[in-house]
């Protein structure tokens, strides 16, 4: 154990690879596949609803993939081939700073996101989280607000009015529409008693009648129905999306803030919009519709049991875990059969909500400017203030 | 060194750096941002000496501390935009109509 | 003091001496972004986590982001004056390293001055707490012998809500509502009023001279 005055390197530093390791995995393994796959749906998606073909050109020995070879293999090569260039008169330093700060909180956020119910190796319980946060909801609002940045940054460095009037109305709308993001989950945080997303999707189990899934949507249903209607709305217009893309849309100012924006760099703040779609359809699955729950599937079941210590692959517990740990009741698993589906059930639907909000994008002519601030400051701000009041009166009337 | 000296020193370097960005630079927007910079100082020392003694009062002080941070910023930095807009410049060296 | 405290104190530095001595304001601004992250991070190593998460979506995401917009709206991009009259520099550093070892010495543990190099030298001690593995392990310390707070006193958000609205209810109640007090008041002092002359280029020139006269 090497040892620098009072630090001891090799513990911390090996502790610390882990974690590097699990976030890799994360981030490899389910947010950029997933925003990739929604890339491709978008494009061939847009396709289908619009009664065209789509992108069809590129195929592998006549073999199409439905444009995915298209969209995942010649579009990404195009972008590192193409000259990267600055525009005179633009700061060089911001201006490659503008899609880093675009994509960096996002991939952070995903970091809370619990894609299972916790399983037990041995004598260490692992969490299938990246991060086991206490405030975790918070956590997610608090990288949405650094995300204003990448906006604001590079729209302003580069130098070109539209690019400027881009940022400005996508900065003001993103602001604006945090508060009613943030304002429309305070109830359902006031039924689930929590802002740790383990416990939030732990409330959610069970059913009504035998039916009918107790997910956070069906409770309270009138306001937490309307909580839900305001958050999606909310999210969508946070990550400028779908009728609210007045900043980037292209018929009316050119692009906005991604003019000045070409090969890689655009790219980057593509991935990182549609990696804010993924993030957003997570974040409304765990609170509304059960995260990785499904009536009348007991995950604690499938994690049957059997010495984890035995499992083939050496030290696949250091792997997924730290080492602080509370002690379930449940027994050791083999392979953790019943967190894997788990894993599998929100991802399906997540899915399920990256394609609607895509559907959605296709379907629905945009806002105006004002129309779209006016709609945040004068019809969901005070439909989420009455909305928290009576989720919190319902709340007190059926548990008092 | 002990985690409660650490971090008092490392709030004292911060309110410090903050002191000396305030005396040395004459834009307001930086020196307000050197005055953010000493909040986080004061804010910093707050919470380790409230681990220091066991207890919570601390962060809570901390959470008011940052509420009127912001409330300050949106005041402070609208008197800002005003003084630009009558005199076009933000030094404020410049802006010293008061002086005798 | 374990080694991620370290690295992310001396970023925090590092960070804020970015804010005080880069020449265009946006860089300061950026810097200070990266400076208000940090020390959330402080804060989660403290065992603060709500207001870790509080700095970053107040501070770091509301409050800088003001701040950058008025630097945008102001289009200060070029090198903003600094303070060039002889000695007020070196005054102003001997203030701040006066200030700085001063409220550092003001910590001395039984007796001894905090910066002694004897402490440097000791080996690493045990890192099991009561048996088990921590993952931010801290080596025995002289005077705080409890690295991990107990449970009732962790920085979670219950912790942090009980107090805020059981004790510090009536402070939370005004802070309330000075922050009205303060929407209100800027936006009375940055309302334009569109009676005033639209100031043009020849205008401006005017006021320019009109204060470098007064100056004079």
């Amino acid at each position: 154990m090497t040892t620098w005055g009072n630090f001891s390197f090799s513990e911390d530093l090996i502790l610390l690879l882990i974690v590097v390791v699990k976030a890799v995995f994360v981030m490899l393994g389910a947010l950029l596949p997933l925003a990739a796959g929604c890339i491709w749906v978008e494009r061939k998606g847009s396709a289908l609803i619009q009664d065209r073909i789509g992108a069809n050109r590129a195929s592998f020995w006549n073999w199409d993939l439905a444009g995915a070879i298209n969209t995942l293999v010649c579009d990404p090569v195009k972008a590192i081939m193409k000259e990267d260039w600055v525009p005179t008169g633009a700061n060089q330093f911001i201006h490659a700073m503008g899609p880093f700060m675009a994509v960096f909180p996002v991939l952070l956020s995903f970091a809370v996101v619990p894609f299972g119910p916790p399983f037990k190796a041995g004598d260490l319980t692992v969490t299938m989280q990246l991060a086991d946060l206490n405030v975790g909801v918070l956590y997610v609002f608090a990288m949405g607000s650094l995300a204003v940045y990448g906006v604001v940054i590079a729209g302003w460095c580069a130098n070109n009015k539209f690019s400027l009037l881009g940022s400005l109305r996508a900065s003001a709308q993103m602001i604006s529409y945090e508060v009613t993001m943030g304002l429309s989950i305070v109830g359902m945080l006031v039924i689930y008693r929590s802002l740790d997303l383990n416990k939030i999707i732990e409330a959610q189990a069970g059913t009504f009648a035998g039916i009918i899934p107790r997910w956070g949507i069906f409770l309270y249903p009138p306001f937490s129905i309307i909580a839900f209607l305001i958050f999606f709305t909310s999210m969508m217009a946070e990550t400028k999306r779908a009728p609210f893309d007045l900043p980037e849309s292209e018929s009316e100012i050119v692009a906005g803030y991604l003019t000045e924006y070409s090969g890689m760099k655009f790219l980057l703040f593509w991935l990182g919009e549609f990696s804010e779609i993924v993030v957003a359809s997570t974040v409304v699955v765990i609170m509304f519709f059960g995260g990785w729950q499904l009536p009348g599937i007991d995950y604690l079941y499938w994690n049957t049991t059997a010495d984890f210590k035995h499992f083939p692959i050496p030290d696949l517990a250091a792997f997924f875990g730290h080492f602080q740990f509370t002690y379930f009741w449940w027994n050791p698993s083999w392979l953790p059969y019943g967190s894997i589906l788990a894993s599998l059930v929100l991802l399906a639907k997540v899915i399920f909500f990256c394609v609607l909000q895509i559907i959605i994008r296709w379907t629905l002519p945009r806002f105006r400017y004002d129309q779209l601030m006016s709609l945040c400051w004068k019809l969901m701000l005070p439909v989420c203030l009455v909305n928290l009041v009576g989720t919190v009166a319902a709340y007190l009337w059926f548990n008092t | 060194m002990d985690t409660f000296t650490f971090y008092m020193m490392l709030g004292a370097a911060l309110f410090g750096i903050g002191t000396l960005g305030v005396l040395l630079r004459r834009d307001a927007i930086v020196l307000f941002m050197c005055i953010e910079l000493m909040l986080n100082g004061a804010n910093l020392s707050l919470v380790a000496i409230s681990r220091e003694f066991g207890t919570i009062d601390g962060q809570v002080y901390v959470f008011f501390i940052m509420a009127v941070a912001a409330a300050e910023a949106a005041v402070g930095l609208g008197i800002i935009l005003s003084i630009f807009r009558n005199y076009y410049t933000v030094d404020v060296e410049r802006v010293a109509m008061l002086r005798g | 003091m374990t080694f991620p405290m370290f690295v992310f104190g001396l970023l925090t530095v590092v960070s804020a001496l970015g804010v005080v001595f880069f020449g265009r304001p946006l860089y300061s601004a950026l810097s200070l972004v990266v400076t208000l992250f940090l020390v959330a991070i402080n804060f989660a190593l403290l065992g603060a986590q709500f207001l870790a998460a509080t700095q970053i979506m107040v501070y770091a995401g509301a409050i800088m982001v003001l701040v950058v917009f008025v630097i945008m709206l102001l289009g200060l991009q070029t090198v903003t004056p600094q303070e060039k009259k002889a000695g007020y520099r070196a005054l102003a550093l001997g203030v701040a390293i006066v200030w700085i070892l001063g409220l550092s010495q003001i910590f001395r543990i039984q007796g001894t001055p905090v910066f002694s190099t004897a402490d440097l030298w000791k080996p690493a001690s045990a890192d099991t707490v009561s048996g088990r593995k921590v993952f931010i392990r801290e080596t025995a310390e002289v005077s705080n012998p409890a690295p991990v707070l107990p449970g009732e006193l962790e920085g979670t958000t219950e912790n942090i809500g009980g107090r805020l609205f059981t004790k510090f209810v009536y402070p939370f109640e005004v802070v309330s509502a000075l922050l009205l007090a303060a929407i209100i008041g800027a936006t009375v002092v940055a309302y334009e009023n569109k009676r005033a002359l639209p100031l043009g280029r020849g205008l401006r020139a005017k006021q320019e001279e009109k204060i470098g006269q007064k100056a004079a």
